[in-house]
C-alpha cells in the first residue's frame, strides 16, 4: 500500500540513519574546514588555494549527503518522489525564490571563481577582504573590523570589484595632489623612492607614479603612486605607509589630498 | 618553546617507538633547547671546563679552520677566474657572489684576492664600514677604500681617476650593509651601477651579497643589469660539514666515540654502527645548522664531552631547537625581523627610519625580538638576526611573504 510506505519513510530507524548522515556530513565538513583553517595560517602563501576549495567541498558534502539520504536511506516510492518534487517546486518558485536565487549564484561563483576566500573585493557598496563564502553569502571583514554579509544573488547582480583575484600581492594605489607649481619629475621620482622605501612594498614588483593635471580654479597637480603589496592583508598599513613617507619628504602635508584607492 | 603539549607528544612517541622495538640510535636522542635560553660563544666556552682547553680553543668562533675542499666553492673559483682572464683579455667584465650567510662568500672573495695577486695584479677589497644615503656618501667610502685621493668627491672624478690608475680588481665584500631601505639609497645604487658601467674596462668589479639581500638591491638598482655572471654560492653539504668539523677535530689529536645510550658501551670506529651515527648525527646538524659552518661548530661543542679516556672525547646527542611560533609574532615586529634579515644588521636609528616608529619603540621591538632568542646586539648597538636560529626564521619569514 502505498501509504504504508509513505510512513515507512518516517520510521525511527530512518530518522536515526538520516541523524547520523546529517551529523557525519556536519562533522566532514566541520573537520575539513577547520583544517583548512589551519593549514592556511601554517602556509599563507598558499592560503587563498586552501580556503577556496572550502566551499566546494562543502558544496559536494551536502549535495552527497542529499542524494544518500533520499536514495540511499528513504528510497520514497517513484510517485512520491515526483508528487515531492513538483510540491517542492511550486513551494520554490513560490515562497523561496530568493534563496533559490543566492543557491544558484552560490553554485555559480563556486564553480566561475570570480572571488575566493582572502581576496580583497568590493560588493553591495563594501570593500574588504572575503573571509567566508557559501551557498546563501559571502562574507565581507571590512578595515572596520566589521563583518559585512552579501547575499550571492546582490553579488552576481552588481559589478564585482578583486583586487588581487588570489594572489597575496595586490596593486595599491596612493593618490595626492599638490596644489600650486610644483616640480614634477622631482616629486614623481621622490614619491616612487618613498614607495620603495615603505617595508610593506613588493619590491619585486614595478612601482609606477602616474601624474595628471587637475588644475581648475588653482593650479594642482594629482600623482598617483601604484605599488604592489606584500600581502593583501596589509594594504591599508601600507598605503598609510607610503603616504607618510611622501608628506615627509615630497611637500608640505597642508598642499596634499591623499584618496587611496 | 616547547610546548607541554609537544614534550607529551616526544615521549609518547619515544615509548611507541621502543614498544614496537624501533632502534633508538643513541644520537637522536634529541635535547631540546630554547632560543632565549641558548649560550652565547663565550659562555659556552666556559662552560666546558671539562673538555682539555686546546680543544676548546680549537672551536672558538673567531679561529679559522683547515682548508676543507668545499665543491662548489671551486667551482665557483674556477668560474671567477675564467672571468679574470676574459676581463684582462679586453671584456668588460663585473661579477656578483651571492649566497646566504655560511656559504663562504668572504672566503671565496679572500681566495680570489690572494689568486689575483699571484698574478701580479692588484686587488682590494671593500668592505662598507657605514649605510650610505647618497651618491656622496658612497663616493667618500669608495675613495677611502681604494686608497684614492681624498679631493674626490664626484663620481666623474673618481670615474676620471679609476680609468687613468692602473688596472685593478675590487672586490665590494656584502654590499648590502651599504644600502639600507631609506631614502637616498636608490641613488647610491645609481651611483655604484653608473661606475661600475663606466669603469668596467679598468677595473675587474666582484660584488658580494647575501641571497635575499640582493634581490632588493637588484629591484632597487637593477644591479644585475651590468653584471656579466651572478655566480650563486651555497652552504656546504652534510658530508662537508661533517669534513669541516672532523678536521678541526683532529687537530686536537683525540679520538672520538659515540655514546652507546644507557648500560652501553660507546660506538667505536671503524664499526658501522659507529659510522651509521655519525652520518644521522651530521645530517641532524645540517638541518640544524642549515649548512652554516660556524653554527655547525657552535652545536658540535654543545655535542662533545669528556670521556673516561684521557685520549678520546664523547660525541652524545645532536640538540634540538626549539622556536615559538614565528607566524604568532605581531606584524611589525616580523617585519622587522624579515629588515634584519636581508639588511644583516641595523641600528635603532635605522629601524626607527625605515618602519617608521619612534626610537623608543623601535628599541622596544628589538628588545623583545632579543629576549627571545631571535636577535642579537653587538657592543656597537647594532641588532642583527640570532645566526643559531637564522636557518628556522627565513622559512617561517618567507611563508609569511615578507621574504622574497
Amino acid at each position: 500500500m502505498p501509504d504504508e510506505k509513505i510512513l515507512e519513510l518516517f520510521s525511527v530507524a530512518n530518522a536515526l540513519s538520516l541523524s547520523a548522515l546529517l551529523v557525519a556530513t556536519l562533522l566532514s565538513v566541520t573537520i575539513y574546514r577547520r583544517l583548512a583553517d589551519f593549514v592556511a595560517r601554517k602556509l599563507p602563501k598558499w592560503r587563498f588555494q586552501i580556503l577556496g576549495s572550502v566551499p566546494i567541498l562543502r558544496l559536494i558534502a551536502w549535495l552527497l549527503a542529499t542524494l544518500i539520504a533520499v536514495f540511499g536511506v528513504l528510497k520514497p516510492p517513484q510517485e512520491s518522489l515526483i508528487a515531492v518534487a513538483a510540491s517542492l517546486g511550486l513551494a520554490l518558485g513560490l515562497a523561496i525564490q530568493d534563496i533559490v536565487k543566492n543557491v544558484l549564484a552560490g553554485i555559480v561563483m563556486i564553480f566561475q571563481r570570480p572571488l575566493t576566500v582572502g581576496d580583497m573585493v568590493s560588493a553591495g557598496g563594501h570593500y574588504g577582504e572575503v573571509v567566508g563564502m557559501d551557498l546563501m553569502a559571502i562574507r565581507l571583514r571590512t578595515f572596520d573590523d566589521s563583518i559585512v554579509t552579501i547575499p550571492n544573488a546582490l553579488a552576481c547582480q552588481e559589478a564585482l570589484l578583486n583586487s588581487n583575484s588570489g594572489s597575496v600581492h595586490e596593486l595599491v594605489k596612493v593618490e595626492f595632489t599638490v596644489l600650486g607649481d610644483v616640480d614634477v619629475a622631482q616629486v614623481t621620482r621622490l614619491a616612487s623612492e618613498a614607495a620603495a622605501c615603505s617595508p610593506y612594498v613588493f619590491l619585486k614588483s614595478p612601482i609606477f607614479v602616474i601624474v595628471e593635471d587637475r588644475t581648475e580654479r588653482r593650479r594642482a597637480t594629482r600623482f598617483t603612486v601604484k605599488a604592489y603589496v606584500i600581502d593583501v592583508r596589509l594594504e591599508r598599513a601600507m598605503a598609510t605607509d607610503v603616504f607618510t613617507r611622501i608628506t615627509r619628504t615630497v611637500a608640505l602635508p597642508d598642499t596634499l589630498v591623499m584618496d587611496v584607492a | 618553546m616547547p610546548s607541554r603539549k609537544s614534550r607529551h607528544f616526544n615521549a609518547l612517541w619515544s615509548r611507541v617507538r621502543g614498544l614496537v622495538g624501533a632502534e633508538v640510535t643513541p644520537v637522536s636522542e634529541d635535547v631540546a633547547l630554547e632560543a632565549a635560553a641558548l649560550p652565547s660563544y663565550e659562555e659556552l666556552q666556559t662552560g666546558c671546563a671539562e673538555l682539555p682547553a686546546q680543544y676548546a680553543d680549537l672551536f672558538l668562533r673567531e679561529r679559522s679552520g683547515p682548508e676543507v675542499s668545499i665543491k662548489l666553492q671551486q667551482s665557483n673559483l674556477k668560474t671567477l677566474d675564467d672571468a679574470l682572464l676574459a676581463w684582462l683579455g679586453g671584456m668588460p667584465t663585473t661579477l656578483a657572489l651571492i649566497g646566504p650567510s655560511g656559504s663562504g662568500l668572504g672566503s671565496t672573495l679572500a681566495a680570489f684576492a690572494t689568486d689575483v695577486e699571484s698574478r701580479g695584479l692588484r686587488a682590494t677589497t671593500v668592505v662598507p664600514q657605514a649605510r650610505v644615503d647618497s651618491a656622496a656618501a658612497l663616493i667618500a667610502q669608495l675613495v677611502d677604500a681604494l686608497s684614492l685621493p681624498p679631493a674626490i668627491a664626484s663620481l666623474d672624478e673618481l670615474v676620471d681617476e679609476l680609468v687613468r690608475d692602473q688596472q685593478r680588481v675590487v672586490l665590494i665584500e656584502d654590499a648590502q650593509r651599504w644600502f639600507v631601505r631609506r631614502m637616498g639609497v636608490r641613488a647610491a645604487l645609481a651611483t655604484l651601477v653608473e661606475l661600475i658601467l663606466r669603469t668596467r674596462r679598468r677595473c675587474l668589479w666582484v660584488v658580494s651579497a647575501g641571497s635575499l639581500a640582493w634581490s632588493r638591491l637588484d629591484a632597487l638598482g637593477g644591479l644585475s643589469s651590468v653584471m656579466s655572471e651572478v655566480i650563486e654560492c651555497e652552504t656546504p653539504d652534510a658530508d662537508e660539514l661533517r669534513a669541516i668539523v672532523l678536521t678541526r677535530h683532529s687537530l686536537s689529536g683525540l679520538e672520538l666515540h659515540v655514546a652507546g645510550g644507557p648500560d652501553k658501551p660507546p660506538l667505536l670506529p671503524p664499526t658501522p654502527e659507529y659510522e651509521k651515527a655519525l652520518a644521522e648525527y651530521f645530517s641532524k646538524l645540517h638541518t640544524l645548522c642549515g649548512g652554516h659552518p660556524t653554527t655547525a661548530i657552535y652545536y658540535w661543542r654543545m655535542s662533545v664531552e669528556a670521556s673516561e679516556s684521557d685520549q678520546a672525547l664523547m660525541l652524545t646527542r645532536c640538540p634540538r631547537l626549539v622556536l615559538g611560533d614565528i607566524g604568532s609574532i605581531a606584524t611589525l615586529p616580523r617585519l622587522i625581523l624579515a629588515e634584519l634579515s636581508v639588511h644583516g644588521g641595523l641600528v635603532i636609528d635605522y629601524v626607527a627610519d625605515i618602519f617608521p616608529v619612534s626610537t623608543d619603540e623601535a628599541r622596544q621591538y628589538l628588545e623583545r625580538l632579543r629576549r627571545s632568542g631571535l636577535v642579537e646586539r653587538d657592543d656597537d648597538g647594532e641588532y642583527t638576526l640570532n645566526p643559531l636560529v637564522g636557518p628556522h626564521v627565513y622559512p617561517a619569514l618567507s611563508r609569511a611573504h615578507l621574504l622574497y
